[in-house]
């Protein structure tokens, strides 16, 4: 280990392996550590059942047996989808890391509407059909659809008047005369903001938004979401393989001591007696705690259940969003479930997560209006997750390192960080359009 | 501002199935077919009679000389052999259409440096890798072969070095695995020492021993000469416990080509015989893509037209 290595990556975390699959594959020497035995780090789905119970109540703590084989869980600890259209997606594509991966669609996105849940319409015959808003204001609403799909902030012929500068979402919503209830179900549901900011900002990024919701469902069909077979730790687990097959070399169960500075700049890292060199370090906020602020809190609930969600008309997988407002908070509640369809759980067994982003001093609570609509829970595990983001972007130190991973159920912010920490690393600009491609048909 | 841009390529993997050849009638590859009736009428009552026997009396090539490998070309089918310099046997033949198309995965396992590249490569592309630095690029290598006019893939998956410091090899690896290569170096003790570990990782990812997935245990370098080598008594009966069968083998000899080759065609015939379910099959992997989604580089075409750039 006498050699220096261009790049020493620290944490399997999902965005610490993206980073080092882009380093290998662009001809950069990268050692990857993690202390834990295992990879993906926060991003992990544990498995057996066992590491689970282990990791939240103790050695001594033991599943119950009707919980069925162990292995045939795989839970993960952040809960998210990723958008059909959306970046990771097509950086997953890109990269050819597909080949290690099957997905399913998520069968049906919820929203909770005056205590009830509510489907969010999948296709033309179920916008009709909903009871989510009434009839002249579906029109409307079907209007406002129509003006998001030909909007092009470059082009003013398709503004219709509205101005993507100076307006605000909320002032769209007025001119297309949607009540507050459209505004809500728009915003939270199908833009997925977590708070109501957006409503006061220029529109554009908004608009987007739900464009990239409306391009994801119509790729699939029942929802914009997919979700990995066995579960997200799978994905890290894919760009460590890419990074790997570039040359990167990978260590776990490896503890590492500190990252060593000399002149301010990073050198290295030590490892008990030893110091590995390399020139840059990249890493989650775990490894470089003098060099992150915490900027807030999530709490997630894991929970397993013997039953679907109720009112979920029996969905073997979901996302229920909960709006601020409908329970008098700042940020949304979301819900995820997944089960045996896909290869998280034995079969009969679901898993249920319910997060937040923490606005009191009783974070357990502010998950309750989720759990209430799960029905009985065989089993709960509460996680408050500190949020940190860096304070030293490394221009100085060659230490660059993540953002938390935040509330949020899709990898939008994900994949928005790994790229601007790339662009900081190596001051380059990662563009997809300048991959060619090999025939991938392997699978003919 | 473009030549600022970071190149990406996917991982690739390298096909050798290029030569042209007519498919010949197979007969056995395997020792104990040679003894047994000579084309199994029915593959799944015949599997029953292989598997017991290849546990049992673990099966070992002899050296070339009298290796039962692939059988001659059928005379009828003379092949103007000098005009192609190296022919990879039961290579499918460009005009036909096969009754049948299968793809398999096989993966090798192994301590770092005990060759296990070099035996891919070697049954893969016919020869002994001429760069033996650390692979760059190269996701799995796959032979095409033609058995009872059926289309097989293999699949070879290698470790990518990640066998290298304990054992950091990705979960899905392991995932939908039809064969494992167990291979240790013969002038290596440590590496036949780890290979207890080895059968573990691999039991603590479903792959078990009495499972139907075939496995296989290689002593690989069997030319280098050296003092304290592993003996091949102490590894057959290492075999035997593991229900494996043996093979003392050199990815490198010249000598030893046929018989790497007749190693991997051995498998490849447990294979051809595994019952369908286990493997996907056109109509398999059809059906199941209905219901799960396997993300296709030819989406990526759709990708690159709506443009994406941070």
């Amino acid at each position: 280990m006498d050699e220096e290595y261009d790049a020493i990556v620290l944490g399997t975390g999902l965005k610490e392996c993206i980073i080092s699959g882009m380093l290998s594959v662009s001809g950069k020497k990268v050692l990857h550590i993690d202390r834990n035995n295992y990879y993906g780090g926060e991003s992990a789905s544990l498995t057996p059942l066992e590491q689970l119970y282990e990791k939240f109540h103790g050695p001594s703590a033991k599943p119950q047996p009707e919980m069925g084989r162990g292995r045939d869980w795989n839970v993960d600890l952040i809960p998210k989808f990723l958008m059909a259209n959306g970046p990771l997606v097509k950086l997953l594509i890109h990269t050819g890391v597909t080949r290690y991966l099957e997905f399913k669609s998520i069968e049906a996105s919820f929203v909770v509407k005056g205590g009830k849940i509510y489907k969010v319409p999948a296709d033309e015959m179920e916008a009709l059909a909903t009871s989510l808003m009434g009839m002249f204001e579906k029109r409307r609403f079907k209007k406002f659809l129509v003006w998001v799909q030909q909007f092009d902030e470059n082009n003013e012929a398709t503004w219709q008047g509205l101005d993507p500068h100076n307006q605000t979402m909320q002032q769209v919503y007025e001119k297309f005369g949607l009540d507050e209830n459209t505004a809500d179900f728009t915003g939270h549901a199908l833009a997925l903001y977590r708070d109501d900011e957006h409503k006061n900002q220029p529109f554009a990024p908004a608009v987007e938004k739900i464009r990239l919701y409306s391009d994801s469902l119509a790729r699939y069909g029942k929802s914009p979401y997919l979700y990995p077979l066995y579960g997200l730790g799978e994905l890290p687990q894919g760009f460590a393989r890419l990074s790997a097959i570039y040359g990167g070399t990978y260590m776990l169960d490896k503890p590492v001591d500190e990252i060593v500075i000399e002149n301010g700049k990073a050198i290295g890292v030590k490892c008990g007696e030893e110091i590995v060199r390399g020139k840059q370090i990249y890493c989650d906020p775990s490894y470089a705690k003098d060099r992150v602020k915490k900027t807030g809190q999530v709490v997630r609930a894991i929970c397993l259940l013997n039953h679907p969600i109720p009112n979920t008309n029996d969905a073997q997988s979901c996302q229920i969003i909960i709006p601020q407002k409908q329970v008098g908070r700042h940020y949304d509640i979301y819900i995820s479930c997944c089960s045996n369809t896909n290869m998280v759980t034995p079969k009969g067994w679901y898993l249920a997560m319910v997060s937040t982003t923490v606005e009191t001093a009783n974070p357990e609570a502010e998950v309750l209006p989720g759990l209430q609509l799960l029905g009985p829970i065989a089993e709960k595990f509460i996680q408050i997750s500190d949020v940190y983001e860096p304070t030293d972007l490394g221009a100085d130190s060659q230490i660059f390192i993540s953002r938390s991973y935040d509330a949020t159920t899709h990898f939008e912010t994900t994949c928005k960080d790994v790229l601007d920490m790339f662009q900081r690393g190596t001051t380059k600009e990662f563009d997809f359009t300048n991959i060619t491609h090999l025939s991938l048909n392997d699978q003919e | 501002m473009s030549d600022h841009h970071v190149h990406i390529p996917p991982p690739q993997f390298s096909t050798y199935a290029t030569v042209i050849d007519p498919p010949r009638q197979v007969t056995a590859t395997h020792p104990e077919e040679m003894t047994s009736d000579p084309v199994p009428p029915n593959p799944a009552a015949d599997i029953e009679e292989i598997t017991p026997a290849a546990s049992s009396t673990p099966v070992r090539v002899p050296y070339p000389t009298a290796a039962p490998t692939v059988p001659p070309p059928i005379p009828s089918a003379p092949e103007p052999s000098s005009t192609v310099p190296k022919k990879m046997a039961l290579a499918p033949s460009s005009n036909k259409t096969y009754k049948q198309k299968r793809t398999f995965k096989v993966i090798i396992v192994g301590n770092a440096a005990v060759g296990k590249t070099c035996l891919s490569f070697r049954f893969c592309c016919g020869r002994f890798p001429e760069h033996t630095e650390a692979t760059i690029g190269v996701d799995f290598r796959e032979r095409s072969c033609v058995i009872e006019n059926e289309l097989l893939r293999v699949q070879l998956w290698d470790t990518a070095g990640q066998e290298r410091y304990r054992q950091s090899i990705v979960a899905h690896y392991y995932r939908n695995v039809n064969a494992v290569v167990f291979v240790y170096d013969v002038t290596c003790r440590e590496s036949f020492n780890d290979l207890a570990l080895w059968i573990k990782e691999c039991e603590k990812h479903g792959l078990v021993g009495d499972s139907e997935v075939p496995r296989i245990l290689i002593g690989n370098k069997c030319d280098v000469e050296c003092p304290n080598r592993v003996s091949t008594d102490e590894a057959q009966m290492f075999a035997d416990r593991n229900n494996m069968a043996l093979f003392e083998t050199s990815a490198k000899a010249a000598s030893e080509a046929d018989h790497v080759e007749s190693i991997f065609l051995t498998l490849l015939h447990k294979l051809q015989q595994s019952k369908p379910m286990h493997v996907q099959s056109q109509d398999e992997r059809q059906q199941k893509e209905q219901e799960r989604l396997i993300l296709k580089a030819n989406e990526a075409g759709n990708v690159e037209e709506e443009g994406f750039c941070c």
